[in-house]
């Protein structure tokens, strides 16, 4: 369990797991305005939590209050199994000793040194023996394939390279924790989802633990292992991104991680794992997630545009939740269409595959599985 | 003898610094932070107000600095009931106001011309429009006195000019013709600045160039136009070379040049020279906080992201006027005014003639102890001076612009106050201050004295640098195990570099040429190069004085150009 959004979602690693990460309570106020609510998270060894969120909802400080580089107004941070904040206490390790690893939005490569002492920079700076450093920055950066760049200065190479050696300094200490903040936002779509592959690929070899801060979804569910979902300075929702995407906790996140289709109704009839919802519009429909959700109750269902089925009208679908419908929109994709349906007052966001095309105006029969539609109680 | 201002201060310095440390290890600042945003705090403190509450205690004692007396309240009452002194307030500010005028109505169309039009030739209209910026207003009224006095003044001998500059208007008149520089730097940087696409806008909506220029252009740049001229008037008001070397001769006295004379007087009258002081830093300082209120609001940001290109609006049929004007400008700020100091400096006395000639005036200056011994010195403490000012600077600025410390904002604050401070009456402070000190008579006192004035302009030289340095550089370094003193040494500095070079030469040339701050600090040992030019030319050296302030030019100009070409820095200094 544990898939409840809400401010007090603390979702535990699995019991005995050593964890890695840990927050508790944090909040950040600058001035009156509050950019962290009371959050808590934590993060297992060796496991990558994304942190996703629309702009301005926290993300980025709470990374920098992990980092040390803000000095949080309350909360608990541990890293491995050492308390590196705990504002009561007035305990407060600086950036530097917490042996942490961070990819900047801007790389934030010193443009005045050469990519080797760029990577070099973090081992000099904890004293690493003279004789190791080399050893240790050329064999990151061969785990990056710079080893042939490594008298270069920043401007002499590419936005992705400079991406790389900010990946190669964060690793070269090997660090207990590593911090990525929207790494990908400044590079081109084609290399982002090289990129994506790589860092993702990476941390499965080398297994480090990381918090990756994004605000795009996408990016959000391709790399993560478990996502926390952000808004207004708390977490909605943490899970594993199919969990998140599947079995959203609330319309927040129903409605941030990808497009779907809300409805708001009322509970009829509750049963063990199902709720028959009488929607505003008059249809009626069978969901899961039905666990807290009582008589009356007023909720929403949520139901991904690719979950519906469309059917010409004369050939009726076989699923438990069908209704007629008409099209009021359709536009042409390439590899599907999509349609905008009228249904009883609702508008419906269907894809249909583009091999049957369906004229506007024409009535269709509309199917769903209840197994897709899922109950949200906020 | 009681020094109730040296102890309250110390300890009022003593209990701040405890606060503050107490704050700043709250806010997650690390040691070697609090440590260096504390001393640097208390040092700044101690700079500026050490010397300036020794002059308020001045004010109200009986006797010279070291010996005072009694408290007494004779020296305000022997001021402010001469009606002599209102004269020289009120004439003091319309120099003021008639440089300040004159410097903008000569420095913004320049900049604007340069900036934002077609005009041909911009390097050389930019680089006469710098010039006289490195020059100084002193060395501009020597030259002026060759060209424009009522005797045997060039203009008047050759081209029949009746040109007085002992005068007020002469005053302002040089004063404006050589502040004009600040007008167009800061009119320039605003410009430079301002998305071209405000007054595109402006055009598509239907709007002509004037109702552009009027409504659009001229009101984005007020914040940076009234911070030019605050400073214009702010230094304008305290000018000490000019108003003593014009107006001695006229008997004509401004507030500054009165101190001096006070403070020279036999016996020295320091207790009224320290009220003549304290009216004028009350009027600068009334200025700069009025100036202050009225950018409240109205501070908002010009840039709006890099890489816009700058519209140029045709000129025209305008062209030839706006050239000849430039011209003009140069003409009267650098091609006249170095003619006539090379051609006096090669005479054997004052003469509009051409001819006789000579080559005496500088070969003396290698064969006199006395002279080349005091341009090292200026060379050495401009050097020395520069370096450590810049070293100063460079930390404070980096703390007001990064550091979240508590005290940062006070730290910010201190440092710019003595740009209402006159130089002047820095000298004045200097002196009760540090009169009965073991580093009275030496150099030092002038370079605190130098330090503390000019610590402004580093601050904000240095600040407009490493606001254009992203923070996460810094940032990268802390999270990957850099302390922040290692962060500032190994990352801030070196990316600061270009920074530090050009303020070190603004303060290099600043210090070199400095006079109203030093003329009253130095003594037979401790003379300094432009102290020595003013005083002997009052002393009537015409000739060998004009040699004495080209030489001091081409100094500063090998310097820039050893700067500029040898280190590759861009020494045009920039302005917040
Ligand atoms: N240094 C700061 N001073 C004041 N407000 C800030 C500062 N940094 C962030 N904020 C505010 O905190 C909120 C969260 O910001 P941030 O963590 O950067 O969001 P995100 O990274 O999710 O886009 C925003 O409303 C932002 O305006
Ligand atoms: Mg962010």
């Amino acid at each position: 369990m544990g898939l409840q959004g809400g401010r007090d979602t603390v979702l535990p690693v699995r019991e005995g797991e050593l964890s890695s990460l840990t927050v508790a309570g944090l909040s950040k106020a600058f001035g009156d305005a509050r950019a962290v609510a009371d959050l808590d998270l934590k993060v297992g060894e060796g496991e990558m939590l994304v942190l996703v969120g629309p702009s301005g909802c926290g993300k980025t400080t709470t990374l920098r209050c992990i980092a040390g580089l803000e000095r949080p107004t309350a909360g608990r941070i541990t890293i491995g199994n050492r308390v590196v904040t705990e504002i009561d206490q007035g305990v407060f390790v600086p950036p530097e000793k917490r042996e942490i690893g961070m990819v900047f939005q801007s790389y934030a490569v010193w443009p005045h040194m050469t990519v080797y002492d760029n990577v070099a920079y973090p081992l000099k700076a904890i004293g690493v023996l003279r004789g190791e450093i080399h050893d240790r920055v050329m064999k990151t950066l061969r785990l990056v394939q710079l080893e042939t760049l490594a008298d270069r200065y920043s401007s002499q190479i590419s936005g992705g390279q400079q991406q790389r050696v900010a990946l190669a300094r964060s690793l070269v200490a090997e660090p207990k924790l590593l911090l990525f903040d929207e790494p990908l936002s400044n590079l081109d779509a084609n290399l982002r989802l090289q990129m994506r592959v790589e860092i993702k690929e990476l941390q499965k070899r080398l297994g480090f633990t990381s918090v990756y801060v994004t605000h795009d979804q996408t990016e959000a569910m391709a790399i993560a292992d478990r996502i926390a979902v952000m808004d207004r300075g708390m977490v909605r929702q943490v899970g594993s991104p199919r969990a998140i995407y599947d079995r959203p906790a609330n319309t927040f996140v129903a409605g941030f991680m990808g497009t779907t289709n809300l409805l708001e109704g009322s509970v009829q009839e509750v049963t063990d794992a199902e709720a028959v919802v009488r929607t505003s519009g008059g249809i009626t429909l069978r969901a899961i997630g039905a666990r807290g959700a009582a008589r009356g109750a007023t909720v929403h269902v949520s139901i991904r545009p690719e979950a519906l089925q469309l059917c010409p009208l004369e050939k009726p679908a076989a699923a438990a939740n069908v209704w007629p419908a008409t099209v009021a929109l359709s536009t042409f994709l390439g590899d599907s269409v999509l349609y905008r349906l009228e249904v009883a007052g609702h508008t419906f966001e269907v894809h249909g595959p583009s091999t049957e095309v369906f004229e506007v105006g024409s009535k269709v029969t509309l199917a769903v599985e209840p197994s897709r539609c899922t109950l949200l109680i906020e | 003898m009681a020094d109730p201002v040296a102890s309250s201060a110390e300890h009022a310095n003593a209990s701040l610094a405890a606060i503050f440390a107490m704050r700043l290890r709250a806010s997650g600042a690390t040691p070697a932070e609090v440590v260096t945003i504390t001393v640097l705090t208390a040092l700044v403190l101690w700079l500026v107000l050490y010397p300036v509450g020794w002059l308020l205690w001045g004010a109200f004692h009986k006797g010279p600095p070291g010996a005072a007396e009694a408290w007494t309240l004779e020296n305000f009452t022997e001021v402010f009931l001469d009606p002599n002194h209102w004269i020289l307030v009120w004439r003091s500010i319309v120099v003021g106001v008639g440089v300040t005028a004159l410097a903008t109505a000569i420095g913004a169309p320049l900049a604007w011309l340069t900036v934002k039009t077609d005009l041909p030739g911009k390097r050389w209209v930019e680089l006469s429009a710098i010039v006289p910026f490195f020059t100084s207003t002193f060395i501009g009224a020597l030259a002026w006195i060759q060209l424009g006095n009522p005797t045997n003044g060039v203009l008047k001998f050759w081209f029949g000019i009746p040109t007085n500059v002992y005068s007020v208007t002469g005053i302002i008149w040089v004063t404006g013709l050589y502040m004009a520089p600040y007008m167009y730097l800061f009119t320039a940087a605003a410009l430079r600045n301002m998305d071209t696409t405000y007054e595109e806008a402006s055009f598509m909506s239907g709007a002509g160039l004037w109702r552009t220029l009027t409504r659009i252009t001229y009101p984005l740049i007020l914040p940076a136009l009234l911070s030019g001229m605050t400073l214009v008037f702010v230094i304008s008001m305290g000018i000490f070379g000019v108003a003593a070397i014009l107006g001695f001769p006229a008997k004509l006295h401004l507030l500054a040049t009165e101190i001096y004379v006070r403070s020279l007087l036999v016996p020295p009258r320091f207790g009224v020279a320290t009220v003549s002081a304290l009216t004028l830093m009350v009027i600068t300082a009334a200025l700069i906080m009025l100036q202050r209120w009225a950018l409240r609001a109205g501070s908002y940001a010009l840039v709006s992201g890099r890489g816009f290109r700058i519209k140029l609006y045709a000129l025209g049929k305008w062209k030839r006027l706006a050239q000849a004007w430039c011209f003009l400008y140069a003409l009267l700020a650098v091609i006249l005014p170095a003619f006539v100091l090379i051609k006096v400096s090669l005479q054997p006395y004052p003469t509009p003639r051409f001819g006789p000639w000579t080559l005496e005036n500088w070969t003396v200056f290698f064969s006199n102890d006395n002279l080349l011994g005091t341009l090292l010195r200026s060379l050495y403490l401009s050097t020395g001076g520069a370096t450590l000012c810049v070293l100063l600077t460079a930390m404070i600025a980096h703390i007001i612009h990064r550091s979240r410390a508590p005290g940062r904002r006070l730290l910010e604050q201190v440092s710019v106050m003595p740009i209402g401070i006159p130089g002047i009456v820095m000298g004045l402070a200097m002196i009760w201050a540090y009169v009965t000190l073991p580093v009275w008579g030496t150099l030092w006192v002038v370079i605190l004295a130098y330090m503390t004035l000019f610590m402004p302009y580093g601050v904000r030289a240095l600040g407009a640098n490493i606001v254009q340095i992203h923070p996460e550089l810094e940032e990268s370094s802390r999270v990957h195990g850099g302390s922040w003193f290692r962060t500032f040494r190994l990352i801030m500095l070196p990316l600061l570099r270009p920074g530090i070079y050009s303020t070190w030469i603004l303060l290099f040339i600043i210090f070199i040429r400095e006079i109203s701050a030093a003329v009253l600090l130095t003594t037979t040992g401790t003379r300094l190069f432009p102290v020595l030019i003013f005083e002997q030319w009052t002393a009537g050296e015409f000739n060998v004085m004009s040699a004495g302030a080209l030489l001091l030019t081409i100094i500063m100009f090998a310097v820039i150009a050893l700067f500029k070409w040898g280190f590759k820095v861009d020494v045009i200094p920039s302005y917040r």
